[in-house]
């Protein structure tokens, strides 16, 4: 496996190069932006390990152009806290993820060996339990050497498990798992296919292995024998002390330069003292804290970091400002400690970071399989090739019969299905047909060629297909593949735990990271407004009492702010007096829990929270239900073509609309139909838009389309042609019998006196009201 | 009114072969061929077309660096360009629009409608 780390800061080089050579990794170092190109272009590397502030080539802008310069290997950036945007245009940018610096050694690199494995098909370990094996490779599960044959589903709960031995699957955490925002069935669903899973495995007698955990969820039973990780790399604690002495190595070699770096700090305080800070000095102060705060984290010492960083707070905030400098007193006693910090060894990480949970977005290797049916062997043969690196395994059928004994044998996650077969395309329209018989639904893609535009029509009133274009090239193909089988990483969840004590810091670090919870502590009250900013958590935890600020004042003005304004924050106390519950509330806080509380009452709180402010689900940018854009990404590329038709003159048309009586259909069949209903017209409007349009689920059974480049009455032909075809369909493969459905909608164009997306959306609902109010079915134009 | 001229830039001669009868039958306009970057900019340096409908998707130099260096040519930066593309998301195309491309048209296309579809791009009445 060869590196490329890409870094200015040569310390922090040396010590990752350090830490990536003990492990046997090949690392090339460059010091910039256009020398890492020229590297990448000049050799194959398996990943690029770089910095966002690089000189000369900034890494957003690098990954870009590595990716445009068909770089396929993983890229993993190093971002400053807090800059939650450069994550955001990193991962736009190409990069596969991101460490947030400083971090510790462990964390790196576990990050860069989850990284490396999922490109690598190879590294992908056979999991094992007992005499039971499962080969995410093959998608193979066997018991003492006998294959045993699961659904997909089944398979898919199994390999879950097996990957996160020690965690605990709620089943609202099952289903973001393994099932996408498509189908997302009832928690019954999980509850009868871990049923099926058991009774499988018991039929070959294979005792339970899975455990409920009454009220919680699910567990893999330990095994001792499935003790002995399959996995070649050594186990996490034995990985953490290795780490922690090659960090104290490092430490005995890099202390003479860390002092230097202190230097300039002495100096800084020595010259505030005789009254003047040269602002040559003060900068180089401030170079100085913000090094030692990036760097001493992963020496051992998290406490350096922090003092850092609070020197360099306050040195740039004291730029320019006599009177703060003036008042050094503070600068003072940080530099002292810092020197004391210093002084000892190295301590042991504080903050344990579990190697098993960690990396979670890179946990989900999930297998799939796709199944192509085509007569083109040179495609096949390139899918199944690129299938491999990709970790989809890609089987072929030439002709539907032959593709239905297949399934027969293993049903596939997805079809990608060639209509242009040599027996006609009717043949291929009937076996779509069959295709959508099966549940649960099985995703198909076809391919268009260019004499079939009639077709579409076809294709699309025999359900929910994607199409893509026979001449697109491959990435597409793949990416609408991946799109479909919603291989986007798992949403982690961030909580950010505030409390003077460390005890309950640590339980709750031992708790919530089994779940799949980033737990971030914070032991200073004081600091957490900055630290708010810098992770973005998506659930606070306060302490009632701390000393300085408590608990209430803090959530006081948390909720002062606009932006914390809907951050869930969950209160831990010991009293349990009513006046001070009341207080608790009336001080914004959502819930609380009473000290000493026990996991599940915890975990059951927090994902209670989460689940009710729906944030699960928001962090992603698709809804969860249709698959499309949700309000969040779709209002952000609306204003982006807003202002491209501001600044290209060109037409922009946003329309708004509304199934009617829909609620009908929710009453007289039962929402689970009234989803799928909803999930099917998404369908429709996803093939009669454009990808280049935005199509937004915007809440219930209201849609919004906007599109670039054309006029109202253009906009009005197309929601025209969408109406009619929607008002053909019949249902017949969701609901019990058929059913009719139209929508009212109304349509606005921006002009140069409505240009606010807020003004286009009220004009839209406006001209959508008219559309009801005068029998609905229609399409108004505001 | 004077009969436009359009640049077509597609290594398929077959999809240059439509675009050029699609163009002639429904809007009378000249149109001239090009199969590669190269040629392409070559053209429009002598010919200087009314606008240019450059393919994505093309072997030696693709869509992006024959757009790039139209836009870098001073006999050539003027003339408006249009994207032909087999798929493309509100993302790439608002990229492609932020960088300058008038506007990016999804193949496979209607023959009988291309020609508005551009006038429409260009605002030609």
């Amino acid at each position: 496996m060869r590196i490329l780390l890409i870094e200015d800061d040569p310390l922090l080089t040396q010590i990752i190069v350090n830490n990536l050579t003990s492990q046997h990794y090949a690392v090339d170092v460059a010091e910039d932006g256009v020398m890492g190109f020229e590297y990448a272009e000049s050799a194959t590397y398996d990943l690029i390990v770089m910095d966002v502030n690089l000189p000369r080539l900034d890494g957003i802008r690098l990954c870009q152009k590595l990716r445009q310069n068909r770089y396929t290997g993983s890229i993993l950036l190093l971002t400053a806290r807090g800059n939650s945007s450069d994550k955001v245009m990193g991962l736009d940018a190409g990069a596969d993820d991101y460490v947030v610096k400083p971090c510790s050694v462990e964390e790196l690199s576990a990050r860069i060996r989850a990284l490396l494995r999922r490109q690598s098909g190879s590294g992908n370990p056979v999991l094992e339990w007992g005499d039971l094996q499962l080969d995410p490779v093959t998608c193979q599960v066997s018991f003492q050497g006998q294959p045993l044959t699961l659904s997909p589903k089944e398979y898919g709960l199994l390999e879950l498990f097996l990957r996160h031995p020690e965690r605990i699957f709620s089943s609202s955490i099952i289903l973001e798992h393994l099932w996408g925002f498509e189908e997302a069935p009832g928690e019954e669903t999980v509850r009868s296919h871990i049923k099926r899973l058991r009774r499988k495995l018991k039929s070959v007698g294979i005792d339970d292995i899975i455990d409920t955990i009454y009220g919680m969820g699910y567990r893999l039973k330990s095994c001792e024998l499935s003790q002995k990780t399959p996995d070649a790399s050594p186990s996490p604690e034995a990985l953490e002390e290795e780490a922690r002495a090659a960090a104290i190595a490092i430490w005995e070699q890099f202390k003479p330069t860390i002092l230097e770096r202190l230097k300039a700090l002495d100096q800084a305080v020595v010259a505030l003292q005789s009254g003047v800070l040269p602002s040559q000095l003060h900068q180089a102060a401030i170079e100085a804290a913000h090094k030692l705060a990036g760097s001493l984290a992963m020496f051992g010492f998290p406490e350096g970091s922090r003092l850092g960083r609070e020197i360099e707070d306050w040195l740039s905030q004291s730029q320019n400002n006599p009177q703060q400098q003036r008042d050094h007193a503070q600068l003072r006693s940080w530099v002292a400690a810092l020197h004391q910090t210093l002084e000892q060894t190295p301590q042991a990480e504080e903050r344990r970071i579990p190697v098993s949970t960690v990396p979670s977005s890179q946990n989900q290797e999930r297998s799939f399989l796709v199944l192509v049916v085509d007569d083109d062997l040179g495609l096949i043969e390139q899918l199944k090739q690129e299938g491999v690196a990709r970790g989809i395994q890609v089987e072929a059928a030439t002709d539907p019969q032959q593709a239905r004994e297949q399934i027969e044998q293993q049903v596939p996650n997805l079809v990608l299905l060639d209509l242009a077969l040599p027996h006609t395309a009717q043949q291929g329209l009937a076996f779509l047909e069959e295709l959508a018989m099966y549940s649960p639904n099985l995703p198909v893609i076809v391919f268009s060629m260019h004499d079939q535009m009639s077709d579409r029509r076809a294709v699309i009133q025999r359900g929910n297909y994607q199409f893509i274009s026979k001449t697109a090239p491959l990435d597409q193909v793949w990416s609408m593949i991946q799109e479909t089988l919603h291989l986007t990483p798992l949403v982690e969840i961030r909580v950010l735990a505030v409390d003077d004590d460390p005890l309950i810091l640590s339980s709750l670090q031992q708790m919530l990271p089994r779940w799949g919870i980033q737990l971030l502590t914070l032991n200073q009250p004081q600091n957490l407004w900055k630290t708010l900013e810098s992770i973005t958590p998506d659930l606070v935890i306060l302490d009632l009492q701390m000393p300085e600020i408590n608990g209430l004042e803090l959530c006081r003005i948390v909720r002062s702010d606009p932006i914390w304004s809907s951050l869930p924050i969950l209160f831990l106390t010991s009293c349990r007096e009513p006046e001070i519950v009341t207080e608790i509330y009336s001080a914004g806080a959502d819930d609380y829990v009473a000290k000493p509380f026990t996991e599940p009452e915890i975990v059951t709180r927090i994902f209670n929270r989460l689940e009710r402010n729906r944030l699960l689900r928001n962090l992603a940018e698709n809804d969860y239900l249709t698959g499309l854009a949700n309000r969040h990404r779709s209002t952000q590329e609306l204003n982006r073509y807003l202002n491209l038709c501001q600044r290209n003159h060109r037409p922009f048309c946003l329309a708004l609309l509304d199934l009617d009586h829909f609620k009908q259909m929710n009453d007289q069949y039962g929402h689970e139909i009234g989803d799928r209903i909803l999930q099917r017209v998404a369908g429709i409007l996803r093939q009669q838009f454009r990808d280049a349009d935005v199509v937004a689920r915007w809440g219930g059974e209201e849609f919004l389309i906007g599109m670039y480049g054309i006029t109202k009455n253009k906009a009005r032909e197309r929601l025209q042609m969408t109406l009619d075809l929607l008002s053909q369909e019949s249902f017949t493969a969701i609901a019990p019998e058929s059913l009719h459905l139209t929508f009212s909608a109304g349509i606005v164009e921006a002009s140069s006196d409505r240009l606010e997306l807020q003004a286009l959306y009220r004009a839209a609902d406006a001209a959508l009201y008219q559309a009801k109010a005068a029998g609905r079915n229609q399409i108004v134009i505001g | 009114m004077n009969t436009r001229c359009i640049l077509v830039i597609d290594d398929e001669a077959d999809i240059r072969e439509i675009t050029r009868m699609s163009l002639k039958l429904t809007k009378r306009w000249e149109v001239l061929q090009a199969a590669s970057g190269q040629e392409g900019i070559s053209i429009a340096e002598t010919k200087q077309p009314d606008a240019i409908l450059l393919d994505l998707m093309m072997p030696h130099m693709d869509g992006i660096t024959t757009f790039k260096s139209l836009k870098a040519n001073p006999a050539t930066c003027h003339i408006p360009v249009l994207l032909l593309t087999a798929t493309i998301r509100a993302a790439t195309r608002q990229q492609y629009l932020e960088a300058g491309i008038t506007e990016v048209l999804v193949k496979p296309f209607d023959p009988g409608s291309l020609g508005n579809q551009i006038a429409d791009s260009l605002a030609w009445s």
